[in-house]
């Protein structure tokens, strides 16, 4: 049997069988064919043994495969898609960023609760501090963080209250919100400043 | 059968990639309907006749968990190939030992006839059949790929882990095998 010797055209006719070459090769290689005896034995028995390939392959359901795939792969999606990275010139990763962002905004939160139950126990303890007839066991020291009794107001602007623990991210943040564009004044004067709280009988 | 997923069908392999690792799954059926009977082809050349659906969703549930191993210097396809060959032939390692020692018939492989669809005489396909063969187990891999798939020399290199040139060599011995067996006839 005698072969073509255009090693190129020989190359490229599987690819013609396939429908996978380019338009413009395809018509180069049809031209060569149709005056190469040889080349056109050769696609004939390519086209064939394409057509027998394919026919003979199981044929796959296609829909139960994706359904299992999906199942199987269920998670794995969110767990991959860190790879998607940005590193050019040092930036940084979103996913990092947004991590970081968060546990930024996580510990502004907790400073502003922190601030919050500060600011409520002064201003109720202020609020209650004893005169000096009252003497020291008049102070409630039963007040507990997060379990404020009642709702403490100050100035009649700023008003905090209530179980600050059950208390969401979204609510804290109004109320970080709200204390820094806080411009009331506290009309109250703290008694400390007018006389001293204690005099006690030891005379401390 | 077709599989239509809407808003997939002109997304490039890469694009739903994405797609799926953003959490859309219908992207990861669009891949699986777009390369799943090649997959079936591929295994049916290596000899595999049984089992097919399974060999072919392992060879995507793996793929898909271990994207990140994906080096985009090859095409989605040629990744899946080598991903579907090292499974067959793990699983013709777990069949080895099974049978205890007893070699598997590598000229067995290939296909069965019953899903000829009419397009070609039963006795022409038992012939090309029976021509393919006669090729060692690479160079039936080599002339799949090429034939069937329209791969090029060096995705083939990559799924056979050779090199582009000795791929166009075992094609072209491949040929003529097979040009010489129908000759005979």
């Amino acid at each position: 049997m005698t072969e073509c010797l255009n090693e190129e055209m020989r190359d490229l006719l599987p690819l013609l069988a396939h429908g996978s070459l380019a338009a413009a090769d395809a018509e180069r290689v049809r031209a060569h064919v149709a005056g190469c005896a040889e080349c056109a034995g050769e696609l004939a028995v390519l086209e064939t043994s394409r057509l027998v390939l394919r026919a003979g392959a199981a044929r796959v359901d296609v829909r139960v495969i994706a359904q299992r795939v999906n199942r199987s792969t269920a998670g794995a999606a969110a767990s991959a898609a860190p790879v998607l990275r940005v590193e050019r010139g040092g930036a940084k990763p979103v996913a990092a960023i947004v991590r970081r962002s968060v546990w930024r905004s996580r510990q502004l939160l907790a400073a502003a609760a922190s601030l919050l139950i500060v600011a409520s126990l002064s201003l109720r303890l202020l609020d209650r501090t004893p005169v000096a007839d009252e003497g020291p066991a008049a102070i409630d020291t039963s007040v507990a963080i997060g379990t404020l009794p009642a709702p403490v107001t100050a100035g009649g602007e700023l008003s905090v209250g209530d179980a600050l623990v059950d208390l969401t991210s979204d609510d804290l943040s109004a109320l970080l919100s709200e204390l820094e564009a806080f411009d009331g004044k506290i009309t109250l004067e703290p008694a400390t400043m007018r006389q001293p709280i204690v005099d006690s009988p030891e005379g401390r | 059968m077709a599989y239509p997923v809407p808003g997939t069908l002109d997304a490039t392999d890469a694009e739903l990639i994405a797609q799926w690792q953003g959490g859309d799954q219908r992207a990861a059926s669009a891949l699986v309907e777009r390369h799943a009977q090649p997959l079936a082809r591929f295994a049916a050349s290596l000899g595999e006749r049984d089992g097919v659906d399974e060999l072919v969703q392992d060879t995507f549930v793996r793929a898909f968990n271990s994207l990140d191993s994906f080096r985009a210097d090859s095409s989605l396809r040629t990744w899946l190939f080598t991903i579907c060959k090292r499974l067959v032939l793990d699983r013709k390692r777990t069949e080895r030992r099974r049978k205890d020692g007893v070699e598997l018939d590598e000229g067995h492989a290939v296909v069965g006839y019953d899903a000829l669809d009419g397009l070609v005489a039963e006795e022409t396909a038992k012939r090309v059949n029976d021509a393919v063969a006669r090729l060692t187990p690479l160079q039936r891999e080599v002339f799949t790929l090429r034939v069937t798939e329209g791969m090029p020399y060096n995705e083939i290199a990559k799924v056979v882990e050779s090199t582009d040139g000795a791929c166009r060599v075992h094609y072209h011995n491949a040929m003529r095998i097979i040009k010489e067996y129908l000759s005979d006839d």
